[in-house]
């Protein structure tokens, strides 16, 4: 399958506008975890996953939610996040966490429980790198199974489903009407509307 | 990400992206604190050797981080697994080995962002984006979707600041903080794909079909130095490892 143009660019600048987020998004983290330790910081963590399951919603095309979080990630570093060069890392095991979810249904399905689930992936993802690069592996394990909870259900509830909420209310304005996701909409409306008729 | 004129930005982008991360991998692998800040320090080094940084210009770059250090520091020392008590309040438990883990991971992030900095101080983007096509093997549409995309990172930021402000002054005052998220991250997605089709269409018309058969205004190579800063750089870093071992 190959990329248009258009999906190319789209993709990179959806990147770029969840990089700016994340990046203000940074920086309420670290006072927040350093208060209620890196446990009760865990429920943000969706936030940071959102590139994925936007792009991948949209475009649905295969690497699109790795692509997209690698981006975005690029983005954090470009622009000078206090995670530097981590930043991107972090973002290649998320969003390979994130691709899965989308492989694992060979890229036919994008629904809600598809779009969670790779949320959900991806603060697996997240949590891996953790464990590897920023010593998750020293908290006592239940901190460490704790984390691993509420980033995963923040994975889906703040990634996931409000990337559904987000990619549906831009379906009403309108603008994504020349891509994928409505062009696969159409196709359904219409077979239904024969269907009804007949 | 724009490059100053030192020794270190006349290096192959890919080759010091490339060498950074295997040392951040190195850094990873290190559980000492020691080695840790000898590392960090090499990249110091380098920085104000080749990389042309100089005091005033660490100070500013790197003094921030000096809270997060801080606070690294602490979550990990608060919340980490020991048996040596020292205070116990709350639901914070400090212990010995907690300590010494918050020290090595506070150290491990401040090598992190010292690298990271090293490279982002010293790189172009465009140089950098131009090697990993000819380096990487990264096909031109996606080299060039990157290029525009990364243009857009000033234009959203303003944006974004400009939103926060126009919401502010019409009283709408942040409830709960997805809500909030959904209010600013909905108009800065309608604009960006409005402008994402602009420039795909725009870039269409002007002949830009995205195949490597075209010319580049820019063809980064390798030299012998780019090598001989990573074998250096590697060398470096893998013999403090080994000498500092216990």
């Amino acid at each position: 399958m190959t990329w248009k143009m258009k999906e190319v660019v789209l993709t990179v600048i959806l990147a770029v506008a969840c990089g700016v987020i994340y990046l203000g998004w940074s920086t309420l983290w670290i006072p927040i975890s350093a208060l209620v330790g890196p446990v009760g910081a865990g429920f943000m963590f969706g936030i940071w996953i959102i590139a994925s399951p936007i792009v991948a919603y949209i475009i649905r095309k295969p690497g699109a939610a790795l692509i997209a979080e690698v981006a975005a990630a690029a983005v954090e570093l470009l622009t000078g996040s206090h995670f530097g060069l981590s930043a991107l890392l972090i973002g290649v095991f998320q969003g390979i966490g994130a691709e899965i979810a989308f492989a694992l249904f060979g890229y036919k399905r994008y629904n809600l429980m598809t779009l969670m689930l790779s949320g959900a992936l991806a603060a697996v993802g997240g949590v891996l790198y953790n464990v590897i690069a920023n010593g998750f592996g020293y908290y006592t394990t239940q901190v460490l199974i704790t984390t691993l909870v509420i980033q995963v259900i923040s994975g889906m509830i703040l990634g996931g489903w409000l990337a559904k909420i987000i990619v549906e209310a831009l379906c009403k304005t309108g603008v994504l009407d020349q891509y994928e996701i409505m062009k696969v909409r159409r196709k359904k409306g219409n077979a239904n509307g024969i269907a009804s008729r007949v | 990400m724009k490059s100053n004129h030192s020794w270190l930005s006349t290096l192959n982008p890919t080759i010091k992206l490339v060498t950074h991360l295997l040392v951040m991998c190195v850094l990873m692998a290190v559980t000492d604190p020691r080695i840790t800040l000898a590392i960090w320090l090499v990249a110091l080094v380098i920085g104000m050797t080749l990389g042309g940084w100089r005091i005033a210009y660490l100070l500013k770059r790197l003094l921030p981080y000096t809270i997060f250090f801080v606070m690294i520091f602490w979550m990990m020392a608060a919340f980490g697994k020991g048996e040596h008590t020292i205070w116990q309040w709350g639901w914070f438990h400090i212990t010995e080995e907690s300590l010494n883990n918050g020290l090595m991971i506070a150290l491990r992030m401040l090598g992190f962002v010292t690298y990271g900095l090293l490279f982002t101080s010293t790189t172009d983007l465009t140089a950098m984006i131009m090697s990993l096509v000819h380096q990487c093997r990264l096909s031109p549409k996606w080299a060039y979707g990157l290029l525009a995309g990364f243009r857009f990172i000033p234009l959203f930021q303003t944006e974004l600041t400009q939103m926060k402000s126009a919401h502010k002054i019409r009283g709408y005052k942040q409830k709960n903080s997805w809500k909030s998220f959904i209010r600013y991250a909905l108009p800065l997605f309608t604009q960006g794909i409005r402008k994402s089709e602009r420039i795909a269409i725009a870039m269409e018309a002007r002949g830009f079909t995205g195949t490597r058969q075209r010319t580049y205004y820019l063809t980064p190579q390798l030299a012998g130095r780019d090598g001989w800063y990573m074998g250096l750089l590697l060398i470096v870093v893998l013999g403090i490892t080994f000498i500092l071992k216990k």
